[in-house]
């Protein structure tokens, strides 16, 4: 069953960050295809929603980017900051403890 | 797919035709050209708007995305500027804090002085007519060379003209010889110095847009 898209919209920078965290520096196709294939196509991530989150958070200090000429043409990449690296636990702590308020709220799981 | 530089061409075109900035242009150009290496079937320019369409929500999905990341760079510029103003700032800026009293002593000499105050007058109207000069020629020139302007050249332009509205607008309401509100001139004092430390602000953010714009160019 395909996931709702607007239900990850406040994972999205938790997502974002992640994936930078595990690799050195993605472009913005790559994160789509990458989600897309851990999720097995059961979560697609729209680019209209990318690519303002990723403007945002490198506005706001936590990725960095670089250009360089691939194919004749010019492809952004974006990798974490220092503060994004730092940021990264904190935002992975806060998605933990969501899911586990949610699962207690809509009864997912038996609370103890 | 495989695209001929020709096919390359053809896409390059089309998306700077349906793009304002010249960072979104290269994201969705890449953005596209990637989808059709991955995509089996042949080329077709109706092929690059349903991949717009479905990734981008078409024309109105860039343009939005464009004006959101206008938004979130106004708004992370002017944080960035005034980020300064924090409780170290008093103990920092020392030196600018006494170079405010000599400059405050400045302006009061030179409002005193109605000759002065003519000459702002003639100059101010000479940097208004610069202004108004440099932004269509500066389309201009962008037009002719083909050249898609930045983000930060609209920001810049932002900047820059909300900021002389502003000081001019102070200037003319309250220091000119013939002010809207006359006002004593230790008053007009104060409202120099304002001008003098908001277009310094505003001066900082222009050139930190500027320098944005060089490394987004590299």
């Amino acid at each position: 069953m395909a996931v709702n898209t607007e239900l990850f919209k406040g994972t999205l920078q938790t997502i974002i960050l992640k994936m930078l965290s595990e690799n050195e520096k993605m472009y913005g196709y790559e994160i789509t295809q990458r989600v897309k294939l851990i999720t097995q196509g059961e979560l697609i991530l729209k680019e209209g929603a990318l690519y303002p989150a990723l403007h945002k958070m490198e506005a706001e200090g936590l990725l960095e980017t670089s250009t360089e000429i691939v194919d004749n043409r010019l492809r952004k990449y974006y990798s974490l900051s220092k503060d994004g690296g730092k940021a990264v636990a904190s935002k992975l702590e806060e998605a933990k403890a969501f899911i586990s308020q949610l699962e207690l709220l809509l009864k997912l799981k038996p609370s103890y | 797919m495989d695209l001929s530089l020709k096919e390359v061409e053809e896409v390059k075109e089309y998306i700077s035709s349906i793009t304002k900035y010249t960072e979104t242009k290269q994201e969705v150009f890449d953005h596209v050209l990637s989808c059709l290496e991955y995509d089996t079937r042949s080329y077709d320019l109706l092929l690059v708007n349903e991949i717009i369409e479905r990734d981008f929500g078409g024309i109105l999905g860039i343009r939005n995305q464009e004006e959101k990341l206008f938004a979130v760079l106004l708004i992370s510029s002017i944080k960035k500027i005034f980020r300064c103003f924090d409780g170290q700032f008093f103990r920092r800026n020392i030196f600018f804090l006494i170079s405010l009293i000599f400059i405050s002593r400045f302006f009061y000499e030179m409002i005193s002085n109605g000759q002065t105050l003519e000459n702002i007058n003639k100059a101010n109207k000479i940097l208004v007519c610069l202004v108004c000069l440099y932004y269509p020629l500066r389309k201009l020139y962008y037009y002719f060379k083909r050249y898609k302007a930045s983000v930060f050249d609209d920001l810049k332009s932002t900047i820059s003209l909300a900021g002389l509205v502003g000081v001019m607008a102070l200037y003319y309401f309250f220091i000119d010889v013939r002010s809207v509100f006359s006002l004593p001139v230790y008053y007009k004092g104060v409202m120099a110095l304002i001008c003098y430390v908001t277009s310094s602000f505003l001066i900082r953010l222009i050139f930190y847009s500027q320098n944005k714009k060089v490394i987004a160019a590299k």
